[in-house]
């Protein structure tokens, strides 16, 4: 009989040991003698691990102590240095009166399970979306790497807290849906990962369900669509910039209109006067419009940088001599100054960029009743290896809430003339030339705008670059 | 192509004052000289305060008004001259480029509506059509 037990144990399909109180092996079945050695004598940690102590978590000396059963995950090691993942069961043997004399542990292989699971956990981790796992109250249970790259561990957190910084569930709520009707149902959300970037996500929800067919989780997935929406935004924006363009045209239309009028009627009663209205009114609104296209164009793409070296005197001079009628026909008087030299940019952007100041300021006089007379100043110097445009008007003045808006784009305080195109172009320009822009104002009294460039083409790694050649950039 | 043609012999607005408002200097000296080729009287204002003024002051005949102006815009002007106790109320063409702005006159139900309407770009015909209408100066 015991000869029957004894081949019985020997062939049992499993890595089989018992083992003292000493964790030492005192039996092995065959399969476990041949895959971990000859065993009898030494101690389990040394056969089965190569370890020199017992392990922190031992079943073995649990089941010895409280006389249970006991199972858990190993990784162990074969004799030729293979690693293999098994649950180990311990089990009590007792003596007849009843006392733990050996303990009996069994291996199960799981190393094929552990392998289908790690692919199936890598595919989870690897999806790219952020899926988190969640329980009825929205705690989250698990998350793949992705969430946790951009929002953290989170398992054990409160969903709505994570995402969405909350302290309440959301209203209306996917995950919540799923729970009740197990359908799959999908929402739109803005969500703040932890850095604090705000990122839109399509979110989808579907049931996780027990062998009995119970909703035990809900699985969240949630693609990041910021890009998309950027890009709907982008295209909102440039809807804008055709109404405000149109409108903007349709202003100018009208005083391209009086100007053939006046030209037409002047030629047919001769008046030479009336013809001279007409024609400089014409070439007025061509050039607003041609101001306008050149507004649009830097707008619409981010036109690279044609660096060169400017001189200040000239560029100037040629602002001065395109807006003097302008000015003259408000009443205001333009004062230019510059100081002689010469710094790195794009010609045609600074000029426009120029312009677009000078006319806010053009503007801000014409509007302004307070006054009796009105002067817009344009003063230029180098200090700290900068090109610095200091553009004083007595105008009308912004207040803080203009002054908070005045480089938005669309924003304009002009009426019916603002595209809200020109101050946010001014901006735009600085900043491709790494310069800064600041605006002192007062409502009533005028403003100030001081646009400071560095004096040479900054690269990227903030080394000065003289620009000798003109040709060079 | 537009075609202007001024008849100055058919002077069919003399003897009429007309007050014409727009921020946009080359609209104003268009409408102001149209108007003027055909014999109206013609006061001009740059903006809101100064419409309102010249209304109080020299009781025009009718009112041409932009609406987009920066300040007291011609939407505010309409509005303060209609529910006005003591303004003479003149007959109102609004000549503007935002007719989005329109909805700001025309949905108060408290203020009748005014008299006439018209789109910018304006033509000189167009702009004669609708004075002689709203002044009923019919046609010869």
């Amino acid at each position: 009989m015991e000869d029957l037990y004894r081949k019985l144990f020997n062939e049992l399909p499993g890595y089989i040991r018992a083992q003292d109180r000493d964790f030492r092996i005192i039996a092995a079945n065959r399969m476990f003698r041949a895959e971990f050695g000859a065993s009898e004598g030494s101690s389990c940690f040394s056969v089965i691990k190569g370890r020199s102590n017992k392990c922190d978590a031992c079943s073995v000396e649990k089941t010895f102590q409280d006389g249970e059963c006991h199972a858990s995950e190993e990784i162990v090691k074969f004799k030729d240095g293979k690693e293999i993942s098994v649950i180990a069961y311990t089990a009590p043997i007792r003596d007849d009166a009843g006392n733990i004399t050996a303990v009996e542990v069994t291996f199960t292989d799981i190393t094929k399970v552990k392998r289908l699971q790690q692919k199936y956990r890598t595919l989870f981790d690897m999806t790219p979306c952020y899926i988190a796992v969640l329980n009825k109250d929205f705690k989250i249970s698990n998350v793949n790497r992705w969430f946790e790259q951009d929002f953290g561990e989170g398992v054990g957190r409160f969903c709505y807290e994570i995402y969405k910084h909350r302290k309440e569930p959301c209203i209306d709520c996917p995950v919540a849906r799923t729970f009740q009707d197990g359908e799959i149902h999908h929402s739109e959300e803005v969500v703040t990962s932890r850095e604090g970037s705000q990122k839109h996500v399509r979110c989808y929800t579907a049931p996780i369900r027990d062998p009995n067919g119970d909703i035990v989780s809900v699985m969240e997935m949630s693609a990041d669509i910021t890009d998309l929406r950027q890009l709907q935004s982008r295209l909102t924006s440039l809807g804008m910039l055709v109404g405000s363009i149109s409108h903007g045209i349709k202003g100018l239309l009208s005083g391209i209109d009086g100007g053939i009028y006046l030209m037409e009627t002047g030629f047919q009663n001769d008046r030479k006067e009336r013809v001279d209205q007409g024609w400089s009114m014409l070439k007025r609104n061509i050039e607003r419009i041609r101001s306008m296209v050149m507004n649009v164009l830097y707008y619409a793409k981010d036109r690279e940088i044609f660096w060169k070296s400017i001189d200040v005197e000239k560029i100037v001079a040629s602002v001065k001599d395109i807006l003097d009628s302008r000015a003259r026909r408000h009443n205001v008087e333009l004062r230019m100054k510059a100081e002689p030299g010469e710094f790195d940019g794009d010609q045609d952007a600074i000029h426009s960029l120029l312009i677009n100041l000078l006319e806010n300021s053009i503007d801000a006089c014409r509007v302004d009743k307070s006054k009796q007379s009105h002067t817009v100043s344009l003063s230029s110097r180098f200090q700290d290896e900068q090109v610095v445009f200091d553009i004083v008007d007595n105008g009308i003045g912004m207040d803080q809430e203009t002054r908070e808006k005045a480089f938005s784009l669309f924003f304009s305080s002009k009426g019916a003339e603002g595209t809200g195109l020109g101050l946010f172009i001014a901006h735009k320009i600085i900043k491709s030339h790494s310069g800064t822009i600041d605006i002192e104002s007062d409502p009533g009294k005028g403003t100030r705008f001081i646009v400071k460039i560095p004096r040479h083409r900054q690269t990227s790694n903030g080394i000065h670059e003289r620009l000798d050649n003109p040709l060079q950039g | 192509m537009t075609e202007y043609s001024t008849d100055e012999s058919q002077r069919v607005l003399e003897g009429r004052k007309i007050l014409v408002v727009d921020d946009e200097p080359d609209a104003l000296t268009f409408i102001a000289t149209v108007l003027e080729d055909h014999g109206a009287t013609v006061l001009q204002a740059t903006d809101g305060d100064e419409a309102l003024d010249l209304v109080r002051k020299e009781k025009p005949d009718l009112m041409t008004l932009d609406l987009a102006m920066p300040g007291k815009n011609g939407v505010d002007v309409y509005i303060e001259l209609r529910e006005s106790q003591d303004l003479p109320q003149l007959p109102v063409c609004i000549i503007t480029g935002r007719p989005e702005m329109r909805k700001l006159i025309y949905e108060r139900q408290t203020i009748p509506a005014p008299e006439g309407y018209i789109s910018k770009p304006v033509s000189e015909k167009q702009l004669l059509i609708n004075i002689r209408k709203i002044l009923e100066i019919p046609h010869t």
